[in-house]
């Protein structure tokens, strides 16, 4: 197997593309919706045909608590949705399949309209996003075969058209093909993310208008502040051709300000520049934050200014600190302390969470004390 | 790749909803091929035990049809081939209705799930749909067609108009699934952040930041330098010393030197930059009472090294023949140059007073902006050796041509 194979088999869309599946609880709660809306229209359509319809409605009520249970454990900043977490969902579908058999045992409900394995594949497809290809499949599995279980034991054996082997693979069939078109699903997004991914690894250009306007900056700015007492000074005393006592008591001063504008300016790394206005409050004495490379820059610089322009920020309520570690990484702490109800705070830092998650190690979260931690990998200065 | 164009791994939005929408489609597309797979064991199953086995070719090869079609849309996405799924695809389901239903009419029974299979995939005709509001539409197009294939075969087998729920169910799915891909696209266009202005940004302010370490690493060269020879002068002052004053005024000045770049320029190998620039350092040096002895110098990886990089050894070599002069009290100091594969290495060398490197306080900047900050920033790296009363050895290595 291609190791570019090998690699789309291993990540969900949701890991290889963390901001598509942030923004709303779309994906989850709108399966949830036609579980329950499926559900409860097959239960009423067929009431008066099974001898216990209560237990469909109850079956409904649980399918649909599984498609909400993947809605609230795929939420930004939660851990990954792996199978462990996977077998909850997993679960509570087998155990509507047993509800939904139940109801059914003596119906006159045709396997054909059974809704219970569509609700089945409904959830498959819940799991979709946050899924891999081999979980999907083992998920689709498990329910395929707790179906066909479910199936012989309420609709085989009846005075229908149906034969055995019919009845069987009617019943399964929603599930397999909702685990082929979910699986289907998450490897094409996997796969075809990664290669598109490959690209953006492509190194870009430095084009001459950002060199350009860069260096213009630097020029209006740097040399313009630090040599702009400097530079009348020294041309006097070339015009003059000797230096006074007030000459070398003026150079005295005026070297003592260079020097202590040139240390600021040596020991000020890109973070510190950000934090100029006051907001921000950074401490890194080891100038760590210059080993973090252009994309871990963009991701931390994208988080930093989205809580200072929020306006429940408050002058000095971000705290960032980096400590050089032994390995030659960086441990960076951030404190983020918002005024923001929890949903609204999550869904402000999740977008340049997950941005940052994809650029270094460790990322992890603490939502009771407000704290960022994550860890930049040995790297070169520039 | 170079810590400058590492970039965040995350696709751009509208190239991601076009992923998740090209996969939806794709996914539609394995659906109908699987149903249609399933729907054989069923056929050979309840046609053959119910019409007998001479029924189960037609349907068989109208589905055998079907996978074809599939087939070709599957591996030629496009409108035309869309088009030819639902026109041929619509004859192959009323071939696959009409022959299970004229033998065995009373299959009708099953409430049309077996006889509507091929009809329910014309709803799945979307494969290579990059928008969701396309795929809404194709999908409302193949099922219209499913619907009109069913009902007009119904009508010329003689059976009780109906459909079945397989197409609705198939259309109510599709047709949520691409709302929720247009609503999820819809709703990130005013949430999320634009992460390619983020970078771009960053990568300008990043130039911005080297070009202010490297103006106040020159401005530490030149006019910090000049102050020191007036705080240290009296009275009138050589005319060597004027003109390098009104040079280092005029450096802030045209500051072109800012906007050279580091990009590797091809090197004529006689062209022997860094030696000539030391010799003429030397003899700056000479003449304000410092002796430099030059040694090597004459590989070839020394000649090939790029105009910038001579730059860069020759500042940081001045930077430290400046400390040598202002700090070792020493007279002399021994300039050793030499090359290994991809390298070049200078070594500057006094038996000066030394100084402690781990009591040297955050305030002083000579070796850390001029040498140290600027041979890191060309891809060298420089590393110093002292001791009080032991003299200094500063190393400094920087990439030759063939290597960057």
């Amino acid at each position: 197997m291609s190791p570019r194979l090998a690699d789309a088999l291993r990540v969900s869309p949701q890991q290889i593309d963390p901001l598509s599946w942030i923004t709303r609880p779309w994906v989850a709660l709108s399966f949830a919706s036609l579980t329950l809306v499926y559900g409860l229209v097959a239960t009423l359509v067929t009431w008066n045909g099974s001898p216990a319809p209560w237990f469909d409605l109850a079956a409904a009520v649980v399918m649909t608590g599984a498609c909400v249970y993947v809605q609230i454990a795929t939420r930004p900043l939660r851990p990954t949705f792996g199978p462990r977490r996977a077998a909850i969902p997993v679960l509570l579908g087998v155990a509507g399949l047993g509800l939904s058999t139940l109801a059914n045992i003596g119906s006159e409900v045709g396997v054909h309209n059974w809704w219970a394995p569509v609700g089945l594949g409904l959830l498959i497809a819940t799991c979709g996003p946050y899924s891999t290809l081999p979980q999907i499949t083992s998920y689709g599995f498990v329910l395929a075969v707790a179906t066909g279980f479910a199936a012989w034991a309420a609709f085989v054996g009846r005075d229908d058209p149906w034969t055995g082997l019919a009845t069987i693979l009617i019943a399964c069939s929603s599930v397999v093909v909702a685990t082929v078109a979910t699986g289907v699903f998450s490897f094409g997004v996997a796969i075809r993310t990664q290669a598109l991914l490959g690209r953006v690894g492509i190194p870009v250009a430095e084009d001459d208008a950002l060199r350009e306007a860069a260096a213009r900056r630097a020029e209006l700015t740097t040399l313009a502040r630090l040599g702009s007492r400097v530079a009348p000074f020294l041309a006097s005393v070339a015009d003059a051709g000797e230096v006074t006592a007030e000459d070398r008591a003026l150079a005295g001063q005026l070297a003592r300000r260079l020097r202590s504008d040139l240390v600021s300016q040596a020991n000020r790394s890109w973070l510190d520049s950000l934090a100029v206005d006051g907001r921000i409050y950074v401490v890194d004495p080891d100038n760590r934050a210059d080993s973090m490379n252009a994309a871990q820059r963009a991701a931390l610089r994208g988080l930093l200014l989205a809580v200072m322009d929020d306006p429940a920020t408050d002058n000095g309520s971000l705290f960032i600190e980096l400590r050089g570690q032994p390995d030659g990484s960086t441990a960076v702490a951030m404190s983020i302390d918002i005024d923001l109800p929890e949903g609204r705070r999550v869904m402000m830092i999740a977008p340049y969470y997950l941005a940052l998650k994809t650029t270094v190690k460790e990322i992890s979260w603490d939502p009771v004390r407000d704290l960022l931690r994550f860890r930049v990998p040995p790297g070169k200065r520039w | 790749m170079s810590p400058r164009n590492a970039r965040i791994a995350v696709l751009p939005r509208a190239v991601a909803s076009e992923v998740t929408t090209l996969s939806v489609s794709r996914a539609g597309w394995a659906v109908a091929v699987a149903i249609l797979v399933i729907d054989i064991p069923i056929v050979i199953d309840m046609v053959g035990r119910r019409s007998g086995i001479e029924h189960i070719p037609v349907p068989l090869a109208a589905i055998g049809g079907m996978l074809a079609l599939l087939a070709y849309t599957g591996l030629r996405p496009s409108t035309r081939s869309r088009v030819v799924f639902l026109v041929v695809g619509a004859l192959l389901a009323g071939v696959y209705q009409i022959s299970i239903l004229l033998p065995d009419p009373a299959i009708f029974e099953t409430g049309s799930y077996i006889v509507n299979r091929p009809a329910f995939v014309l709803v799945l005709v979307s494969p290579g749909i990059v928008r969701p509001l396309a795929g809404l539409r194709w999908s409302a197009i193949g099922y219209a067609v499913a619907t009109t294939t069913l009902l007009v075969c119904d009508v010329i087998a003689g059976v009780p108009l109906m459909t079945g729920w397989g197409p609705t169910i198939a259309f109510i799915l599709s047709v949520t699934t691409y709302l929720v891909l247009a609503g999820i696209s819809a709703s990130q266009r005013g949430q999320l952040p634009d992460l390619q202005r983020i970078e771009t940004d960053t990568r300008r302010l990043a130039l911005e930041h080297q070009y202010e370490q490297r103006a106040a690493a020159v401005i530490h060269d030149t006019v910090l330098n000049d102050l020191s020879v007036v705080m240290n002068s009296s009275g009138p002052i050589d005319d060597r010393v004027r003109s390098r004053f009104r040079a280092d005024v005029a450096t802030l000045g045209g500051a072109a030197w800012l906007r050279e770049t580091r990009e590797s320029v091809d090197v004529a190998d006689s062209d022997a930059a860094l030696r000539n620039e030391l010799v003429g350092l030397i003899s700056e040096m000479q003449w304000r009472g410092l002796t430099v002895d030059l040694t090597g110098g004459s590989d070839e990886e020394i000649a090939r090294l790029s105009p910038e990089n001579v730059s860069t050894a020759t500042a940081a070599v001045r930077a430290c023949l400046e400390n040598v002069l202002n700090h070792a009290e020493t007279a002399s100091v021994e300039l050793v140059l030499s090359a290994s594969a991809g390298s070049v290495t200078i070594m500057v060398i006094d038996q000066g007073v030394g100084f402690d490197i781990e009591a040297v306080p955050g305030d002083r900047l000579g070796l850390r902006a001029s040498v140290v900050r600027r041979v890191e920033d060309a891809g060298g790296t420089v590393r110093i050796w002292s001791k009080p009363q032991s003299g200094t050895s500063v190393l400094i290595t920087l990439p030759s041509e063939a290597t960057q």
